[in-house]
């Protein structure tokens, strides 16, 4: 079976769950396709056996069409469960991948995926599970994918624009974004680099060394690595 | 009589142990660069019927700690919550220190503000008004000058009487959306001792140590309470788009310059011309003037270690020739009188003599740490550290290992990385410390009476450069791996107080003298042992005394060794004494030469008479690079908890003093022809 053939499988046993039928036009409005390829698509499950389809009637799935269409459900469920909840995929990117996951994916792989994702679950004695723990934890492992949306996205580890080791010395610069990794970032939040924070650029230190900004009240030095993640605004 | 504790917490370099210090009559570590203090320290003072213990902490940025020694002082406050928080506050850098105030005040605690470094905030024109943080923070505040203890009867008053008031600061607002979600993770949360908002707004911040704070109260419930904790993070992250404890810190950081704006007025930013620091900054960390100027300094530091040890050193050196004389006088010739005049006298005396130049040196390196110019010299000397794969707080156990390689490696628990921590406590023995400087006087003033500065700058040079080399070899190789990142503080100049000066010399001087009074001393008694016995048949002549002896039997076991390198027995019997501990070569060579009838002269022209120059070189490169002391051994053991790495670099750096010694004698020996 194809994947848009699994697909109209699904929205079959979906309409007829949900409203008590599924007709042509209102399965063609939920795929948001023309009728036609609609009829054509009932006319190759009809021969697969697993619809019902005669003209003028609603869709109606065989037994064996129904245990298909279950099993497709609950792996479209399993993997947007995955997804999003244990990997914190922001739910609309989890939606679309579930979607085209479920087509593909072998069932040995699936049942190892069902193993892992019941695993990671489970809760260790008096701890947080691993699934909790990961949650948790900090997003760099995910920042290596160059993903420019979802839930990391912002935390991309390059500035688009101009960051303070590309500053002038003498010259002023207000910090916008902080892409550096997460115990760096931390870090600078605490000492006072935040976004919004106006500074000067007071000098490079000699051979490649760290570079020195000016703050209200006080002075930090930062690598230039450091530097380099943090995105700036400069001021006239 | 009522015991209350004191924690004193702020920000590092806020001068929290110079009034601990001042408060308890204690000598802790202070200096002005941050992270001086790297463990706790306890000390007391009685006002009243009261009696106040306070507690130093090491500095934080906030409580969500980024490096080993900011969690020591997360987890005393939030295991063994203190009766009061002093929470010390730079003055001149309001803002930034008011961060930490407003997360302090969410625990809860009593607490009372020092609103120290007054007078700069003064000489700034931006004196905040403590009547106004009062009111606002809902704390006393008190203005200090910790340097020359002004204000510090009013702070203990406002101690005393903030812990018979016992009410908790106010909290702070951080806004609706994040104070909703910290109330209610707070409510989940079980009874606690510290304020339950300042948990939940640290779980928010996914701290380790609040988790592990929740767990301790309440095991069954800190999976459920963690997940929501988790989950409104999430929340505000998506609400904000910013990573949560940048929303906190923004958030927090708003409340500090509402409470600037209130108390100071506002800002008048570059109003007035560029400030001391800037200006001596201007040429001190200038883009060429800066590192010709670090290495100037040093040499000065250097030169100024003889001219002005000199003096002294030939008032100890006739006191002790004085009282050789004397003991010879008193007691009837034999083994006693060899032991008191040669062993006793000969060895600690030799050790002695040194200490005006280690007292010298060390006010100088306490000068250029209570001025700030050692942060500069970290700021100069980073881009090489970076280059040779170390991390840039290796620097200040590198600058701890001038002084003594065993706090030095304590010093290292700075570092996060294990292999930034490795690379940086296998190379520490190569910097020079204190117990070898008696050495290289000795053989400078031998050999090279002519060029004592600069042969004294070469051999540390050299000690460096291997360091710098070993390390960088190391991150290529065995401890390969991501550079971490560095970020500091750069303090503004301050003018050192002489007391704090005292303090740091004195504490140097007295431990060189406890060592030379237990170490050196039984060292010397059991090597003058060695040196005399067995006894020769009577008649024998005097120059030969010491031969049979089991000194010579030893050290001619180990001469066809260090033959090469110009070394006689005495020298490797010398050597092996100074394996124990570095001093002990001096003693040593004392009391051997002086067991051969020396006596008279003393050891420096000795050694003169003896050896030349070549040798004299050998023996400064062997005793910089050759086997670390036994305490550094121990200590090293100690911090990696591996006896493999402990030999493996006990016996690397050995086989490299051979070698370099070797090189330094042959290199010597041809530039001779030119």
């Amino acid at each position: 079976m194809t994947k848009s053939l699994e697909d109209y499988l699904r929205a079959v046993h979906d309409l007829s769950r949900d409203s008590g039928s599924a007709r042509v036009a209102d399965i063609a409005r939920s795929r948001g396709v023309s009728m036609a390829s609609v009829c054509e698509a009932m006319h190759r499950l009809d021969r697969e056996g697993l619809a019902n389809h005669s003209a003028g009637e609603s869709i109606t799935l065989t037994e064996e069409g129904q245990r298909q269409a279950l099993r497709l459900s609950s792996t479209h469920e399993f993997l947007l469960h995955l997804l999003r909840d244990v990997l914190a995929v922001d739910p609309e990117d989890a939606e679309k991948d579930a979607c085209s996951m479920e087509h593909f994916l072998h069932p040995d792989t699936l049942s190892h995926l069902v193993a892992f994702s019941q695993f990671v679950d489970s809760r260790t004695p008096g701890g947080l599970s691993l699934k909790e723990a990961f949650q948790r934890s900090e997003p760099d492992g995910c920042e290596m994918l160059p993903s420019p949306r979802g839930r990391h996205g912002r935390w991309r580890r390059e500035p688009a624009g101009p960051c303070m080791a590309d500053l002038q010395v003498g010259s002023r610069a207000r910090v916008l974004h902080l892409h550096a990794s997460c115990p760096v970032r931390r870090r600078l939040a605490d000492m006072g680099i935040l976004p919004g924070v106006e500074f000067e650029l007071v000098r490079r230190a000699p051979l490649g060394g760290p570079v020195e900004i000016a703050m209200e009240g006080f002075s930090l030095t930062l690598r230039r690595g450091e530097a380099s993640k943090i995105e700036v605004e400069p001021l006239p | 009589m009522r015991r209350i504790s004191v924690a004193l917490a702020g920000n590092p370099n806020t001068g929290k142990s110079t009034i601990f210090n001042r408060l308890t009559g204690s000598s802790a570590c202070e200096g002005n660069y941050p992270g001086v203090t790297v463990e706790l320290a306890c000390g007391s003072r009685t006002c009243g019927d009261r009696r106040l213990e306070f507690m130093d902490l090491p500095g934080q940025y906030s409580l969500s700690p980024a490096s080993s020694d900011e969690s020591v002082a997360v987890r005393y406050l939030l295991e063994t919550p203190p009766d009061l928080i002093l929470d010390v506050v730079d003055a001149a850098n309001l803002e930034r220190n008011l961060q930490l105030t407003v997360q302090l005040a969410a625990l809860g605690l009593p607490m009372v503000i020092a609103l120290n470094m007054c007078d700069e905030a003064a000489a700034a024109g931006r004196m905040p008004d403590p009547a106004v943080l009062s009111a606002r923070l809902g704390v006393k505040v008190v203005r200090t000058i910790g340097r020359t203890g002004i204000g510090l009867e009013e702070l203990v008053q406002a101690l005393v009487e903030a812990s018979q008031d016992g009410a908790p600061p106010r909290m702070q607002a951080l806004g609706e959306d994040v104070d909703a979600e910290i109330s209610r993770i707070a409510a989940m949360l079980p009874p606690l001792e510290v304020d339950g908002r300042g948990i939940a707004a640290m779980l928010l911040e996914g701290s380790e140590e609040a988790a592990a704070a929740v767990g301790r109260a309440a095991a069954g419930a800190s999976a459920r309470i963690l997940e929501a904790a988790g989950t409104a993070s999430r929340k505000l992250e998506r609400l904000y788009a910013d990573p949560v404890q940048i929303v906190l810190a923004g958030l927090r950081r708003g409340v500090a310059s509402g409470l600037v704006m209130e108390s100071v007025g506002p800002s008048r930013r570059r109003s007035t011309g560029p400030d001391v620091t800037r200006r001596v900054d201007a040429v001190l960390l200038n883009r060429f003037l800066g590192v010709p100027a670090f290495a100037l300094i040093m040499y000065a530091a250097f030169w100024l270690t003889f001219r002005a040890s000199a003096p002294l050193e030939r008032l100890i050196a006739d006191a002790f020739g004085a009282l050789a004389g004397l003991a010879s006088t008193l007691i009837p010739d034999g083994a006693i009188r060899s032991l008191v005049a040669d062993g006793v006298i000969g060895g600690v005396g030799g050790v002695v003599l040194f200490v005006p130049a280690i007292a010298i040196l060390f006010l100088l390196i306490s000068l250029m740490e209570d001025t700030g110019y050692m942060a500069r010299a970290a700021f100069l000397t980073d881009g090489l550290m970076h280059k040779v794969g170390l991390h840039g707080r290796s620097f200040i156990p590198m600058i701890l290992g001038f002084g003594c390689t065993v706090p030095a490696v304590m010093a290292t628990r700075t570092l996060e990385d294990r292999r930034d921590r490795l690379a940086t406590i296998l190379v520490l023995p190569l910097l020079s410390c204190g117990a070898r400087l008696p050495g290289y006087l000795l053989v400078i003033g031998a050999f090279f009476p002519r060029h004592k500065a600069l042969m004294l700058a070469f051999i540390y040079s050299v000690g460096i450069a291997l360091a710098l080399a070993a390390a960088r070899i190391l991150r290529k190789t065995v401890l390969r791996g991501e550079d971490s990142p560095f970020v500091m503080e750069l303090p503004p100049y301050r003018l050192p107080t002489l007391a704090a000066l005292a303090r740091h010399v004195w504490r140097r001087v007295r431990h060189y003298l406890a060592k030379a009074g237990t170490v050196i001393l039984a060292f010397s008694i059991v090597l003058w042992f060695l040196g005399y016995f067995p006894r020769q048949a009577a008649g024998a002549d005097a120059t030969a005394a010491v031969g049979g002896s089991f000194a010579e039997r030893l050290g001619h076991a180990v001469e066809p060794i260090v033959r090469p390198l110009g070394f006689d027995w005495r020298i490797a019997t010398a050597m092996i004494g100074a394996a124990g501990a570095k001093e002990i070569f001096v003693s040593q060579m004392g009391i051997l030469t002086s067991l051969e009838g020396g006596q008279g002269r003393d050891l420096t022209s000795r050694m003169a008479a003896l050896y030349d120059p070549g040798t004299g070189l050998a023996i400064m490169l062997f005793l910089l690079i050759s086997a670390p002391c036994l305490a550094t051994v121990a200590m090293v053991r100690r911090e990696t908890g591996s006896w493999g790495l402990a030999a493996a670099q006990y016996a690397g750096l050995t086989a490299l003093a051979w070698v370099i010694a070797f090189l330094g004698k042959w290199a010597f020996g041809i530039s001779r022809f030119f």
